[in-house]
């Protein structure tokens, strides 16, 4: 083998694992969270990014919470309090909702579970 | 470059391509419609696009028509026949709600009417007949009495062809604990007609699956009935679900609301007319999404204690109960199959088909 032999193979040793990284890595942790009213897209966000969001629903206003790759409603104006209650998602395919104000989140991205039984 | 050369480089570009490759795996289409008064995903897969919309849109109209037709007390088909039961005359059979009588009749003589839908009115009585959960008080106990004395049972409506009644005016239907199930059901058999044979269905946290994603099975995971509010993992297990198979739950902490201190969900004891306080939630398999539906309601009442003959006159090969305690019971066929998250979390597994209680 030439050096140019041994450089090539070099350089496909190490690009590997950076492509295998590129495509395969985050398994199981959902990677954006969509926000819905009713139907109607109302914004797509990273999970990286810690934040807090206030959306506008048919009742009032909920609030949302996004850290460490996780997203939980912290207040609706709902009488049950049962999205609330849900607590943190993360996973891909899980979802959660406030039906009386017509507020809904969804994890989306290539995770560990296609869908979440509840 | 020489020949060797070349094929080196070759080969190394074959190597990332294969990697990337995986990315441009068949397209998935997810859609979430708010419909049947809940959020119910589609999930389709090697499909185009048309395709895709086209069954995506009619599936919204299906689920919608059957909410509506099926809804106990608007003005629709159940409805209506709900009113016609209160006379105790005799009146012509709506077409559409048949098949609910029909399964719902088989289901509550096959779980001891603990999955009983003809107690519509105690169900009103408690708020749980809205889309809306209800915010208290919790009704007398009088008044839940007075609903227990009348004792309605789906075996009081009695046929005459295409004539129906019913012996006992209390019965009022509601088939709240088996209609998505059956219009999952539905939806399963409509994907299949338009040849779609790779899809899942989850209404509302509930699902069905047809075929498999890609080369491995449908992997969903079951959410934890009590997740810890600060811990990230709010999974309880996870499970691969086999072509035509629908996994159920029904759970204490689904639809409830709180009042002075205490917490009333709504899966109803028809009973003892309270909601039934000895199971957090209770997964069922089963290539019926109906019958699943029923039956994960009807072995949360019957409890840690009363489920097992129920689940042997069900048949059910698949059961996970999770007791008021956190015990989490199984069958054996169930504990083959479930992978549960919490390495600490030890199962007691129990066969029905041989426990004698």
């Amino acid at each position: 083998m030439t050096r140019a032999d041994i450089s090539l193979l070099l350089i496909t040793l190490v690009a590997l694992p950076f492509v295998y990284l590129h495509y395969w890595q985050a398994a199981g942790v959902g990677t954006t969270v969509r926000i819905l009213r009713g139907e109607t897209l109302l914004r797509e966000l990273p999970l990286n990014k810690d934040q807090e969001i206030t959306i506008e629903g048919n009742l009032g206003l909920s609030h949302l919470q996004i850290q460490n790759g996780k997203i939980r409603f912290t207040d609706s104006p709902c009488s049950g309090k049962v999205c609330i209650h849900k607590g943190w998602l993360s996973h891909s395919g899980d979802f959660n909702a406030c039906l009386p104000n017509r507020i809904s989140i969804e994890i989306l991205g290539q995770g560990k579970f296609d869908s979440m039984n509840f | 470059m020489s020949l060797h050369r070349w094929f080196l480089l070759l080969l190394a570009l074959a190597l990332m391509l294969s990697a990337s490759g995986c990315q441009q795996a068949p397209r998935e289409y997810k859609q979430t419609l708010l419909v049947f008064g809940t959020l119910v995903t589609v999930t389709l897969r090697d499909v185009d696009e048309k395709q895709a919309q086209q069954a995506i849109e009619q599936i919204r109209q299906d689920l919608n028509f059957m909410h509506e037709v099926w809804h106990p007390w608007k003005p629709g088909p159940l409805g209506r026949t709900n009113a016609l039961l209160a006379t105790g005359g005799w009146f012509s059979a709506n077409p559409s709600v048949l098949p609910l009588i029909e399964k719902g009749r088989e289901l509550a003589e096959r779980t001891d009417n603990l999955f009983n839908p003809a107690i519509g009115q105690l169900i009103a009585l408690w708020g749980y007949h809205q889309d809306d959960p209800p915010k208290g008080p919790p009704p007398s106990r009088a008044a839940i009495k007075k609903l227990l004395a009348q004792h309605p049972r789906m075996t009081d409506i009695e046929f005459d062809g295409l004539r129906m009644r019913s012996r006992n005016p209390a019965v009022q239907l509601d088939f709240g604990a088996m209609a998505k199930g059956l219009a999952v059901d539905r939806v399963i058999d409509y994907l299949r007609n338009q040849q779609i044979s790779n899809a899942i269905i989850n209404a509302g946290g509930d699902l069905k699956v047809i075929g498999r994603h890609g080369d491995r099975p449908w992997r969903i995971g079951i959410r934890h009935p009590r997740p810890t509010p600060d811990k990230d993992e709010n999974v309880l297990a996870a499970l691969d679900v086999n072509d035509g198979e629908s996994v159920f739950t029904s759970g204490d902490y689904e639809r409830f609301y709180a009042y002075e201190g205490r917490r009333y969900h709504h899966i109803l004891d028809p009973r003892t007319g309270y909601p039934a306080d000895q199971t957090m939630s209770v997964t069922v398999i089963h290539p019926d999404a109906a019958t699943a539906d029923a039956a994960a309601t009807a072995l949360f009442v019957a409890g840690p204690d009363g489920w097992r003959a129920i689940a042997r006159k069900l048949q059910l090969r698949y059961v996970m109960l999770v007791d008021k305690n956190g015990r989490i019971i199984m069958t054996p066929a169930m504990a083959q199959r479930i992978i549960l998250m919490d390495p600490e979390d030890e199962p007691l597994i129990v066969d029905p088909a041989v426990d004698p209680r």
